[in-house]
Order: C-alpha cells, then sequence, then structure tokens
C-alpha cells in the first residue's frame, strides 16, 4: 500500500514538473530603438535589461504554447528570463533606425542612461492612432 | 697488360663521350627554340571577335564597375542623417530622453483612458490616419506641449499634476492635446527650433567630414527655451484659438467645455504660484476668452 502511494506521488510530482518545463518556441526580435526587458509583466516591472533594436529574443512556451500575461510574452534573452511587451517583437529582423543611419547614430554618444531611458521611454507611451470607421 | 689496360680506358672513355653527346644535342636544341611563326594580332583580334570574347571583357568590367559603385555607396550611405520623416522624431525622443530627470516622466501614473478618448475625439472632428504617442510627466512646469514628429506622427507631453490640480474631464484633455496637435500642425514647433544650417543638415551625408554635433546642442537648447521659456507669441495663439473655435462650433457641447477650460486655467494661472509660467508659455487665457466671446454688435 505504502509502495503504491510513493509511486503515485512521485508519478504525480513528475508529470507536473516535465508539464511546467519552459522551452523556447521561436525567435522574435525586438522593434523599438531600445527597449527593457521586464521581471513581472508589467511596464512599470524592474527592469533586467536594457536590450537595442533587432536584438534576437527567445518566446517562451509550455507545450507549444506561448507564455502570455496580459499584453507581455514571456521571454529569454541571454542569461535574462523576463517579459517584453508583445506589441514591441517582430518575427522578421527589423529594418533598425541605428542600423539604416549607423555613423549618425555613434556620433550622437549616447551613454547607457540614455539607452536605459530610451528604452523606459517606450514602456511609458501611451500610443493611440486614428482610423477611419 | 699495358696494352690492355690502356685499351680498356680507351674504350670506356669512349663509350661515355657517345652517351653524352646527345644530352649536349638537346641542350643546343633548346638554345635555339622551336621554329614559331610570328603572331599576327589582326588575326587573333578576329578570332576574338568570333568567340565573342571582347562583349564578355566589356560585360565583365560593367559588371565590377557596378559592384565598386555599389559597394561606394553603401559605404558613403553609412554616413546618411535621417531625412525629415524620420529626423524629428528621433530628435523629440532624443529631448525627452536627456531632459528625463527634470521633466520626470519615468513614474508610476493611472490609466486614464486617454489612448481610446483622444482617438475617438480626432476622428470626431475628422482627423483620421494619425498616430500619436502622449508622455505623462510627473511635474508642473511643462503643463501640455506637442512635439514635431514622423510624417503623421504626434507627441504629446502632459502634465499629471497640472490634470489633476483642474480636475480635467477626458474631453477636456482631448481639447486640450487637440490645442497643441494644431500647434505642431501650424510649424509653430518646427520653425522655432530649426536653427541655421538644419534645412541641409537633415537628410544631409557627412562622409569625408566632420559630424556637426553642435547643431543638435543648439536644437536642443531650442527645445529647452520654447518648452522651458519662451512658448508662443499673441499671434500664434490667436490663430490656434480661432482654429479651435471654428471646429469646435459645430458642436455645442465641445464648444463649451473648451470655453470652460480656458476660464479653469485663466483662473489657476492667476491663483496658484506654480502655474504662473503658463502665461510666458501660452499668452495668455484671458485673452482667449475674449477672442472665443461672441462679439456684441453696437445697436444704433
Amino acid at each position: 500500500m505504502k509502495k503504491a502511494l510513493l509511486m503515485t506521488f512521485i508519478t504525480f510530482t513528475l508529470g507536473l514538473s516535465l508539464q511546467a518545463k519552459e522551452v523556447s518556441l521561436r525567435v522574435a526580435y525586438y522593434k523599438n530603438l531600445f527597449g527593457h526587458i521586464h521581471k513581472n509583466a508589467s511596464r512599470y516591472s524592474q527592469s533586467l535589461s536594457t536590450i537595442g533594436c533587432g536584438h534576437p529574443i527567445k518566446i517562451l512556451g509550455v507545450k507549444g504554447r506561448e507564455i502570455v500575461s496580459g499584453d507581455f510574452n514571456k521571454v529569454k534573452v541571454g542569461p535574462y528570463k523576463g517579459y517584453i511587451d508583445k506589441k514591441y517583437l517582430v518575427r522578421k529582423k527589423p529594418q533598425c533606425f541605428q542600423d539604416r543611419y549607423p555613423r549618425f547614430f555613434d556620433n550622437i554618444g549616447l551613454s547607457l542612461t540614455d539607452m536605459y531611458y530610451w528604452g523606459k521611454l517606450y514602456d511609458q507611451y501611451i500610443y493611440g492612432r486614428s482610423q477611419v470607421q | 697488360m699495358k696494352t690492355f689496360f690502356l685499351t680498356v680506358l680507351l674504350i670506356t672513355f669512349s663509350v661515355a663521350a657517345a652517351q653524352e653527346a646527345p644530352v649536349a644535342k638537346t641542350k643546343e636544341s633548346e638554345d635555339v627554340g622551336p621554329m614559331v611563326a610570328p603572331i599576327e594580332f589582326d588575326k587573333i583580334q578576329d578570332v576574338i571577335k568570333k568567340d565573342r570574347l571582347g562583349s564578355e571583357v566589356v560585360k565583365k568590367k560593367a559588371v565590377i564597375r557596378k559592384k565598386i559603385k555599389k559597394r561606394q555607396r553603401k559605404k558613403v550611405g553609412r554616413y546618411n542623417i535621417p531625412d525629415e520623416s524620420e529626423f524629428w522624431s528621433f530628435f523629440s525622443e532624443y529631448w525627452l530622453v536627456k531632459n528625463a530627470t527634470i521633466l520626470k516622466w519615468d513614474f508610476k501614473k493611472p490609466d486614464y483612458g486617454l489612448e481610446e478618448s483622444f482617438k475617438k475625439f480626432l476622428e470626431s472632428v475628422g482627423i483620421f490616419e494619425v498616430n500619436y504617442k502622449i508622455i505623462l510627466v510627473n511635474t508642473p512646469d511643462v503643463t501640455h506641449f506637442g512635439l514635431p514628429s514622423n510624417t503623421n506622427e504626434f507627441i504629446f507631453i502632459l502634465s499629471v499634476p497640472f490634470i489633476r490640480t483642474l480636475d480635467l474631464s477626458k474631453l477636456e484633455i482631448s481639447l486640450l492635446l487637440f490645442e497643441d496637435y494644431l500647434r505642431v500642425k501650424n510649424g509653430f514647433f518646427k520653425d522655432y527650433v530649426s536653427v541655421a544650417g538644419v534645412d541641409s543638415f537633415v537628410g544631409g551625408n557627412f562622409y569625408k567630414k566632420d559630424f556637426d554635433f553642435s547643431l543638435m546642442e543648439k536644437m536642443a537648447n531650442k527645445y529647452d527655451e520654447i518648452i522651458y521659456d519662451k512658448g508662443f507669441n499673441f499671434q500664434q495663439q490667436f490663430k490656434v484659438t480661432n482654429r479651435m473655435s471654428a471646429i469646435l462650433k459645430s458642436n455645442a457641447k465641445w464648444w463649451n467645455a473648451y470655453y470652460l477650460m480656458i476660464g479653469k486655467i485663466d483662473n489657476l494661472v492667476k491663483t496658484n504660484i506654480l502655474y504662473q509660467k503658463y502665461l510666458k508659455i501660452y499668452p495668455s487665457p484671458e485673452l482667449q476668452l475674449s477672442w472665443l466671446r461672441p462679439k456684441k454688435k453696437k445697436v444704433l
């Protein structure tokens, strides 16, 4: 009886651990000039790292389904696992501003603080668009 | 015995001499070289023409020339400066980033639902296909402002303390943003910050030239000047107020809301010391009210 209970427990926990395993489903690219990987699925959440346009990002998922929390995708960038707003991710490598105007961009001389704030700016914006009805 | 030795020696030498002879002959013949007829270049040219080798050479040269040109174009292109359609958005954001600590826009704010309300307002007044970005700031120093951006795109700064102090409704906020939209649309801001040399700088190229960073600094100073200090003049304000009145007159609710909002602002700048600078930036709510008020016809 004890053995049977133990076996059921092991199978159950093993099943759970297998079910919760996060894997990279696809690669997406960051499309804004700069951005942040957030610790939680909120634009106000702590930044784990600053990334630049065109940065490859692994979209994480479980059992073939992307992990989505609100407007945010769970992602992995380098050693960091965090969240990025879906609207900033594209499937194909974008034509980034810094790639189209590399020398101009170099000569602006942005500091790390500037890059951090620039990423934050995109998090803080309220976006809108008027459309023909 | 002696004669035998001499005979053997003689035979050995003669055999050796006989073996050497053909090699010497070959060397001799090499020195002379094969007998070749002189080259007739005219005939070769004909052959080349017949084989179309000449045109092939021309083609290959053209391909190489194209490649070199393409490489050079790419090299020069790396020194391009964004044109009108991209420069202003970049520069306005650059200014916002550089002024992040003064403007204090990096803070947690409530969702005012501005995205939807301003969208609806723009669509109601017949302005379509316009992108906008609103950045809420946590300072009373900059109350509201429209910054130049890409084609069909607008960046708005809006002060949360200002909205709260005046207790503005969504419609009133939309009216305030629409006023800023008209200012940007009229080019008041761009005209002010466009220092000498900007026209040739924007969309230009600085290959084998020094990058004129001082121009960008001058422009950033102009941004500071207009946003923090100088603002707009009476003529510009008159133009914007009249335009607002003309657009809003079709809807009495909007027009009244606009009139009342200007009244609120007028009252605020006269009573609250924090907002006294407002008069320098947007002269002046009191005058705006008088411009908006219907003129009384004198009865003779």
